[in-house]
């Protein structure tokens, strides 16, 4: 892990049962950061100020949609894996989700304790992997540009 | 081509298309629950063999935390267990087999299983509030009132454009009972006032109503049950159906 600190996962679904079941889930399967919203407008400014590895989201909820509330995901942390967690089995909201908020799993409820630990842990990896690529890009730019720096003045120096 | 229906085939046959239509809703209601106790039942065995390793171990604080998870999802299983008997409950109420005898039911449960049904539908657009007075057992046949007060009940939901409070209410008034559904919808206008109760009148677009809801509503009340129907409504305020049915049955065709 390149940084110090517990993966963190947000759940979102308007049922309070749900979060529970998960967050214990985890508790008991990994280490993780697990922050817990019923509300998706709370749940996206948390996505605003807070690195976030993984967010799993319920799709209907009151006020936005978990469609809506991954969008705000990406928009703020488009490292971050999305994950869409729902009971409303419909295709087309699924192919709109995976279009428009480049999502990495739509899983649908009553979802399986195994599969819904590996699809969290392939995303925090991901999420790490991609954040640990920006962080390599920005490394490369910055050796590329000093190296141009110091290609110039040998240049001058010569010349 | 003209077919010929009879009249209680018609409306065995609305009651059978409302049913079909909130199955979806009614449906997607039963997923979290179920998902819920699905999950907690394949947490708890981990959480069992978890508890026989922490057990083997000096480890205290670790078997304290693995109980609490386990006293927290049999918490949450008794919740989602009887969200689902809920549901069940109203179900087996709206979907009762048409029966031609009259027989004696508390009428809020019939009230309440329209409600939670219909609730399915309007999810968290519309709140719906009750207030029931406490009634004797009414002599009625339950799958018709219970059809009645569907359409009521959608009817209402589907008069509040956004958000909005459906209530309903009972209350004893003599011999008989008086129901109430009330909603915060956009009401009726003064020059359709006249129409709502006739065969055929509605103002939703083609293939969002029939006009049929109100009119079965009606001979229900009536002609099955020898009760009556009126509304009050202000344009843009709302609407309140109100109904009131003899605690005893009459005899068909009120003589």
């Amino acid at each position: 892990m390149s940084e110090n600190r517990k993966p963190s996962i947000v759940l979102v679904d308007d049922e309070e049962m749900i979060l529970t079941s998960i967050r214990t889930l985890l508790m008991l399967e990994g280490d993780y950061e697990v922050t817990c919203f019923t509300i998706p407008q709370e749940a996206a400014r948390h996505l605003e100020k807070n690195t976030v590895d993984v967010t799993v989201s319920d799709y209907m909820m009151p006020g936005m949609t978990g469609i809506q509330l991954l969008a705000e995901a990406k928009r703020h942390q488009p490292e971050a894996t999305r994950v869409l967690l729902t009971g409303h089995a419909d295709k087309a909201s699924a192919i709109q989700a995976i279009n428009d908020v480049g999502l990495f799993q739509y899983l649908e409820k009553p979802w399986d304790n195994a599969q819904l630990l590996l699809v969290i842990q392939q995303g925090v990896e991901r999420a790490q992997l991609l954040r640990e690529l920006r962080q390599k890009i920005s490394e490369l730019d910055t050796a590329h540009s000093t190296l141009k720096n110091t290609q110039a003045r040998l240049l001058k120096a010569f010349l | 081509m003209s077919v010929d229906i009879q009249e209680d085939q018609l409306l065995e046959l609305q009651r059978q298309a409302t049913l079909g239509r909130l199955l979806a809703s009614v449906a997607h209601e039963f997923s979290a629950p179920i998902g819920s106790i699905l999950s907690n039942r394949d947490i708890e065995l981990r959480l069992i063999e978890r508890m026989e390793k922490a057990a083997a171990e000096p480890a205290p604080d670790r078997v304290k935390e693995l109980v609490s998870a386990y006293r927290e999802l049999a918490r949450i299983d008794q919740m989602a267990a009887e969200r689902i008997s809920r549901l069940v409950r109203s179900l087996k109420t709206a979907a009762r087999s048409p029966d031609s005898e009259c027989h004696c039911v508390n009428v809020n449960e019939v009230v309440d299983s329209a409600l939670q049904l219909a609730k399915t539908e309007f999810r968290d657009r519309i709140t719906v509030e009750t207030d029931f007075g406490t009634l004797p057992n009414v002599e009625c046949k339950p799958h018709l009132l219970s059809q009645a007060l569907l359409n009521l009940v959608t009817n209402a939901g589907q008069a509040i454009e956004g958000k909005g409070t459906i209530t309903a209410g009972t209350r004893l008034e003599g011999d008989s009972v008086h129901i109430w559904i009330s909603d915060t919808g956009h009401g009726i206008r003064e020059e359709n006032k006249a129409k709502v109760l006739k065969q055929g009148f509605t103002t939703k677009p083609v293939g969002a109503g029939t006009g049929l809801g109100l009119l079965i509503v009606q001979r229900i009340v009536t002609e099955d049950h020898g009760g009556s129907i009126s509304f009050d409504s202000e344009w843009g305020h709302g609407t309140t159906f109100h109904i009131r049915i003899p605690l005893q049955a009459r005899k068909k065709g009120v003589e």
